[in-house]
């Protein structure tokens, strides 16, 4: 058998094994608590009836999403040059950020919601929050730990500071900046779906997928549930993907990490 | 010596029993949809008065909060019975989760919109465009919608009236019983209340359960009604004292002042006696099978409920009511 | 006639760490323009530290260095260090790597380029230029960074075993190869390794170092003449030069031992 035929109907034969035994597992519960588990027929339905409502709540979190993430890779790539320039600076600042990690970012959405409104300013800020501290703690480090012996050739060569920063530091902390990225991206759908669960509106079409979650939750709309969980991981999946081609356009030219192997 | 072997006798066989009655008693949990109030007046009087015990009842009340999840803890078994809004408990039911509603607790569910005395609102059709600070689920939200043709922005809320203070254009969805009184007590004035019955939306408080346990248990539910219908009778018609004592342990925010004023407004209104006709302490508990003809007809007409989804008799029972 | 300056000269030059012992002591010497001068001797002669003081990546405790007549800082952009690692630039081609020099130095782009092309043809890769550090080999990766020393025509050539990583092979090739350029662009090199072969092939002046206090022990002169080829290993006076130094180190580091 080809290899390629045989790559895809191995795991096309394991997933139809897995909605065979979704249904099995269905059919076992008796009647009484049979909504506690939609079968894949009723979840694709759920999907059907409910997919303008589904599409725009994507989209609403997708652009949450896009923005903290955005920004979040903006202004921690900004912090990051900032804190490798001056370890006063870095010593000053770095336990705040420690702290600030720790602290489950759910704590302040109520009070942004008081001070910004809910929606998507709120949900950004949220998801800025939750994809912020990786990729600072993993840009700075990648800015600080150049290699010495690069440094010193450019010492030799008299560049300057800026000519040591963006010819050098800089390009050599690309592969750790793209490590905090790829953190971040997964990072990103799940906080704004959090944002959306705690600070998100339904003004008009406003509302996001973890709205829309808490909504069918609390209406018992079980099967449009599992749909809405069904749709957060196809987004949580692309998003990854999305930094994933980004990440090889960039590196895969030059870094080890993109060394062709035979997986 | 005789005399002294029967009183010796008397006395073991009397400790026996004594000692007996005590595990006899049924255990019953009983969970609330919201943190302990006087709405939940029935309960704790008819537990303080030992209404249940008489029953052979052992009732354990849990009480709520802003997520109660009162409806997937009844239907999963976590707690025996609940209480809840009829027209929700009416969706959750077409959507296949196996509950009954058993009685009335609210013969109209006093759930509504406040406002401020000095707001632009005063007819339902003034909330076209508005924001509404309420829980995004409410049953009363969709029909609002449909059957004015109304558009508006919902805000999810957690029930604190801060929100509400700040804003003197807010609309927030209250207990006709309990906000106002929390909202003058913090310095503002008594709002003004748009009511569901206004809209000709006409819910119960209802007391719920789940198929398996009325299955398995109605002498205990029958049981529990009764002390129940007795408890509410007592609490409004008698002494409250011991309903309120119950509850200043059970919430200490519980103020005298702010459950004579919910008791007030329970009797006041007549919620809990009906405020139709037959109103009187013969309608406590009682679940009128018409109106949840009435109002699942209403719900389909506005495409809130698909059609033939859910039975009247599917929804409720009255065979546990004394 | 008098002789022309030196282009290097240390004069009675100390160096120690902090306040520990020194890594060189009174070391002097001078260094004619067109010198190949090889730096062997033991582990912790200073041997590295002698480069790095000539380049001005460190300063001397006592005495004086003159490079081209200037102190170390000032001349330094008349050297080109060339290190152990090739250190290439990962992220950058082949020839981006060469022009790196010059393009720190802002230089126009023509004279940039030219200069690259030209190194690049030195060490026989022009047709490399593309290529990514990844792809090359060892030998080829080091033969970059040399053509990246040359792109800014330097006076003075620092290597610190350059070949030190490279099989035998290779080592012996690239040996010749920076000979031949040698013949093309005249410049200085300070040479260090641990190879009396590598040493005595490429240079025309040997300095056995001394460790614990670093100093300069004895210099050997090698009076083969240039240019050299593979052939001249098979020489006889090749061959006792390097028997005779192979004895005079050993002796050295038995002392240190």
């Amino acid at each position: 058998m080809p290899r390629k035929l045989f790559n895809f109907l191995l795991p096309a034969a394991t997933g139809a094994l897995f909605i065979a035994a979704w249904y099995a597992v269905c059919f076992s519960l008796n009647e009484d608590n049979r909504f506690l588990l939609p079968t894949p027929g009723q979840v694709l339905g759920a999907f059907s009836d409910n997919r303008g409502v589904l599409a725009r709540a994507t989209l609403n979190t997708a652009e949450g999403a896009l923005l903290g993430f955005g920004l979040a890779a903006t202004v921690s790539f900004t912090l990051a040059l900032g804190l490798s320039l001056s370890s006063l600076v870095r010593v000053s600042l770095y336990p705040y950020l420690m702290i600030l990690q720790m602290t489950p970012v759910i704590v302040f959405a109520p009070i942004l919601v008081l001070w910004v409104g809910p929606g998507l300013k709120s949900v950004t800020i949220i998801t800025f929050f939750i994809c912020f501290f990786p990729l600072v703690v993993n840009t700075t480090q990648g800015l600080i730990s150049t290699d010495r012996n690069f440094t010193d050739l450019f010492k030799m060569y008299r560049a300057t500071k800026a000519q040591e920063i963006f010819l050098l530091r800089v390009p050599a902390a690309l592969p750790y900046f793209f490590t905090g990225l790829r953190i971040a991206a997964t990072l990103a759908p799940i906080g704004a779906l959090v944002g959306d669960y705690t600070a998100g509106s339904s003004a008009g079409d406003g509302g996001g997928l973890g709205f829309q979650a808490i909504i069918y939750s609390s209406q018992a709309k079980y099967p449009a549930l599992f749909a809405t969980a069904a749709v957060t991981c196809v987004l949580g999946f692309v998003f990854v993907a999305a930094v994933l081609a980004l990440s090889w356009l960039a590196l895969h030219k030059w870094h080890d990490s993109f060394e062709r192997t035979d997986l | 010596m005789k005399t002294a072997l029967k009183f010796l006798a008397a006395a073991f066989a009397f400790a026996a029993i004594a000692r007996a009655a005590p595990d006899k008693l049924f255990k019953l949990t009983v969970q609330l949809d919201w943190v302990a109030e006087p709405e939940h007046g029935g309960f704790y009087q008819a537990q303080a008065r030992g209404f249940f015990r008489d029953e052979g009842l052992d009732v354990t009340i849990v009480p709520g909060g802003p997520n109660a999840f009162v409806m997937p803890k009844i239907a999963t078994g976590q707690a025996d019975i609940g209480q809840a809004d009829s027209t929700n408990t009416l969706l959750q039911i077409a959507e296949g989760v196996p509950l009954l509603q058993i009685g009335a607790v609210f013969q109209d569910d006093p759930s509504g919109l406040l406002v401020h005395p000095a707001s632009s609102v005063h007819r339902f059709e003034d909330l076209q465009g508005k924001t509404i600070i309420a829980r995004p689920e409410w049953a009363f939200l969709a029909f609002l919608k449909k059957k004015y043709g109304l558009d508006f922005q919902i805000v999810p809320q957690n029930f604190s009236v801060a929100a509400f203070l700040g804003n003197k254009e807010a609309i927030q969805q209250g207990y006709y019983i309990a906000e106002p009184y929390h909202i003058v007590h913090a310095g503002g004035q008594m709002p003004r209340f748009l009511s569901t019955w206004d809209a000709g939306f006409r819910a119960y408080a209802v007391l719920i359960t789940s198929h398996k346990f009325a299955r398995e248990h109605p002498a205990e539910l029958r049981a529990f009604l009764r002390a129940y219908i007795r408890g509410w009778r007592d609490y409004l018609e008698g002494d409250p004292t011991p309903a309120h004592e119950a509850l200043k342990k059970a919430n200490p925010a519980n103020t005298d002042d702010f459950m004579a004023f919910s008791r007030k407004m329970i009797i006041d209104e007549k919620l809990v006696t009906g405020r139709g006709p037959d109103s009187g302490p013969q309608q406590i508990g009682r679940l009128d099978p018409a109106r949840f003809a009435e109002q699942i007809q209403q719900l389909e007409e506005l495409g809130i409920l698909k059609k033939d989804k859910v039975t009247v008799s599917q929804a409720m029972t009255t065979e546990f009511l004394p | 006639m008098p002789a022309p300056p030196p282009i290097v000269e240390f004069r009675d030059v100390d160096k120690r760490y902090g306040n520990g012992p020194p890594v060189l002591q009174r070391l002097s010497f001078t260094a004619q323009a067109g010198d190949f001068i090889s730096l062997i001797g033991p582990s912790g002669c200073g041997k590295s530290t002698l480069l790095k003081l000539i380049a001005g990546l460190s300063q001397a405790s006592a005495g004086l260095i003159t490079v081209t007549g200037a102190a170390p800082e000032i001349a330094s952009s008349e050297l080109a260090f060339i290190f152990q690692e090739p250190t290439l630039l990962p992220w950058l081609t082949t020839a981006k790597n060469v022009e790196m020099p010059l393009r720190l130095r802002r230089a126009p782009t023509t004279k940039r380029e030219q200069a690259r092309d030209r190194a690049l043809a030195l060490v026989g890769l022009a047709d490399r230029g593309r290529s990514y550090p990844r792809q090359l080999s060892g030998g080829q990766k080091m033969r970059v960074s040399i053509a990246r020393a040359l792109s800014l025509s330097p006076k003075i050539l620092l290597l610190d075993e350059p070949f030190g990583a490279l099989d035998e092979m290779t080592r012996e090739h690239l040996n010749e190869e920076l000979l031949a350029i040698r013949q093309q662009q005249a410049w200085t090199a300070f040479f260090v390794t641990h190879s009396v072969a590598e040493a005595v092939f490429l240079s025309n002046r040997l300095f056995v170092l001394s460790a614990n206090p670093g100093r300069l022990h004895r210099e050997v002169r090698i009076d083969l003449p240039y240019p050299r080829t593979a052939e001249t290993r098979q020489s006889r006076d090749y061959q006792q030069l390097v028997a005779e130094t192979s004895r005079l180190l050993r002796s050295v580091e038995t002392v240190a031992a």
